[in-house]
């Protein structure tokens, strides 16, 4: 087979799929040519968790022969990707991260990876995670069954997690796009810290069949990719109700980005405080420009606060009441004891001790906060605030440090805006908001229940005008 | 080979099977020692408890009780 060229490995997936139908090449040497590049490129960032090739290159034939034939099944037909390892592949091991289950085999494809065979996507590898999504809180970066995952700009630091492999597979060129999950943060944050575009649909709206549960009732699935229309295109082929997700919301969705009112005009909520001394302030210069961008497509940015909730001690019962539940025979047998992260053994154990009531209580407030949230949006279209408040961290750094203090003037902001959005199940959308210190920065659009159209046509805009998207990191080191 | 644990798909017996599955080719393999020391599980039980009266905290009225309905 002809060597391909070599600006294919970062080209997006709708990109390739308008190359393949040109035949500039075949579904069978692009997966192939991902394929090398995942096993040889894989081990260096701790992305890979399996390498599928075979499956791969069978698919692809099947694509290939489908062209040949005229038939194009959509913008993923003939493009490679990788799925994180907590969504079941048929027959292949589905290790969760987690050396317990290092062993654990699944009889069915998760509905995701279904659907993305069925919209002609080729799947490649699974890709590595932070141990069981982090459920149990962990505080260094080896929390996985394959070692920290690295940063492609800069390997002596972390690719972010739980989507660890996702994320650094997808800004290291080895896969095009990939499917990650989001709890609270396992999307938003590998996305800002890897220069990625990340999407965290509305709760219910992509089924969670065949994938890890971690927290059955905030547990999201979503796609880590180079642009926003790639993720409108990914979540236009995952999306749908599902029998086999209890918490499916029976809805659809139809990536038409051209459709909908004009942006002009449109509410954005922002805090100032969070853009100018929340964050560190390296990363505020690009945060300013990201937001004057916003400014410039005719939005109207409008200072706005979150109601006063508790929201990180929401979050941390719930997922780990709800964790501690899925994986108690886990912690029960001690087998969790196998873990890599002392501080996830110690807090999946405690967990399991949460009394009944604080968790009933976590929920009720929930219902409240999704209220108020909805009262925030009558008089607002959209949020936007920065992504993380600082650059990828070291990998020997703990992740469990208190963190910068917040100004005393800084109110509440939208600081825990992720956090909030997670416990309503709202959609978020991430994008790269330029560098700092040569590291990337992510910028967050979080929006009502099931308004994904028009985040994506507000990041589409963003892209049209940034480009942030389209840079990568130089692998020559 | 078994069914994912989302859902109505998860049970206990599943799960015992499937975990004991997952750890035979463990077995006899010595493991480091990985419990937590008792400081670092007190530290998370207390970082807990801070989270569950921080929500005690918080007044929340009668209405949002959760119920309990028959499915037709």
């Amino acid at each position: 087979m002809p060597p391909l060229p070599a600006d294919v490995f970062f080209d997006t997936a709708s990109g390739l799929n308008a190359r393949w139908v040109k035949r500039e090449f075949s579904a069978r040497e692009l997966a192939a040519g991902f394929c090398d590049r995942l096993e040889k490129l894989g081990p260096r960032y701790n992305a890979l968790a399996l390498l599928l090739r075979g499956p791969a290159l069978r698919k692809a034939a099947l694509a290939d022969a489908e062209l040949k034939r005229e038939r194009v099944r959509g913008p993923l037909h003939g493009v490679p990707y990788g799925a994180k390892d907590l969504l079941s592949a048929a027959g292949f091991p589905t290790t969760w991260g987690a050396r317990p289950f290092r062993a654990q085999v699944f009889v069915d494809d998760a509905t995701v990876v279904r659907k993305l065979a069925g919209s002609g996507a080729v799947l490649c590898a699974k890709l590595s995670m932070v141990e069981l999504a982090g459920g149990g809180g962990y505080r260094f970066a080896s929390a996985s069954l394959t070692g920290p995952g690295l940063n492609p700009w800069d390997p002596t630091r972390w690719s972010g997690g739980s989507s660890s492999g996702s994320a650094a597979a997808v800004a290291a060129g080895l896969v095009p796009f990939a499917l990650g999950s989001e709890t609270w943060g396992s999307i938003g944050v590998p996305c800002a810290f890897c220069g990625l575009t990340g999407l965290r649909p509305t709760y219910g709206l992509v089924s969670r069949g065949g994938a890890m549960a971690l927290s059955w009732s905030m547990d999201k699935i979503g796609p880590i990719a180079r642009s926003v229309e790639d993720c409108g295109h990914i979540l236009n082929a995952i999306a749908g109700a599902d029998m086999d997700d209890p918490g499916s919301a029976g809805r659809s969705f139809h990536f038409l980005p051209n459709l909908g009112p004009t942006l002009t005009g449109m509410r954005a909520g922002y805090a100032a405080a969070d853009f100018e001394s929340v964050a560190g302030p390296a990363l505020r210069p690009a945060l300013r420009e990201a937001l004057g961008v916003f400014r410039d497509i005719g939005l109207q940015l409008k200072e706005a606060e979150l109601p006063d909730y508790p929201y990180e001690s929401m979050a941390e019962t719930i997922i780990g009441a709800e964790g501690a539940t899925v994986f108690a025979d886990l912690i029960e047998s001690g087998a969790v004891e196998q873990l890599a992260d002392q501080r996830q053994i110690a807090g999946l154990q405690a967990a399991l001790e949460i009394p009944a009531r604080d968790y009933l209580q976590a929920m009720r407030l929930r219902r409240l906060l999704q209220g108020s949230i909805a009262k925030l949006f009558t008089n607002l279209d959209l949020l936007i605030a920065p992504a993380c408040s600082s650059v990828a961290p070291k990998i020997t750094e703990p992740l469990d440090g208190p963190g910068a203090p917040v100004p005393a003037h800084a109110g509440r902001g939208l600081r825990e805006l992720s956090a909030a959005s997670n416990l309503a199940g709202l959609p978020a959308l991430f994008l790269p908001g330029g560098f700092a210190d040569r590291l990337p920065v992510g910028i967050m659009l979080v929006g009502k229940p099931f308004s994904e159209n028009l985040l994506l046509r507000a990041g589409l805009e963003f892209q049209r005008r940034t480009h942030w998207h389209e840079r990568h990191p130089d692998l020559q080191y | 080979m078994k069914k994912s644990n989302q859902g109505a798909g998860f049970s206990r017996r599943r799960w015992a099977v499937a975990l004991a599955g997952a750890l035979a080719p463990l077995s006899g393999r010595a493991q480091d020692p990985a419990s937590p020391t008792p400081s670092l599980l007190d530290a998370q039980r207390e970082s807990l408890r801070g989270h569950q009266n921080a929500i005690r905290r918080a007044r929340v009225p009668r209405e949002t009780e959760p119920a309990f309905r028959f499915q037709p």
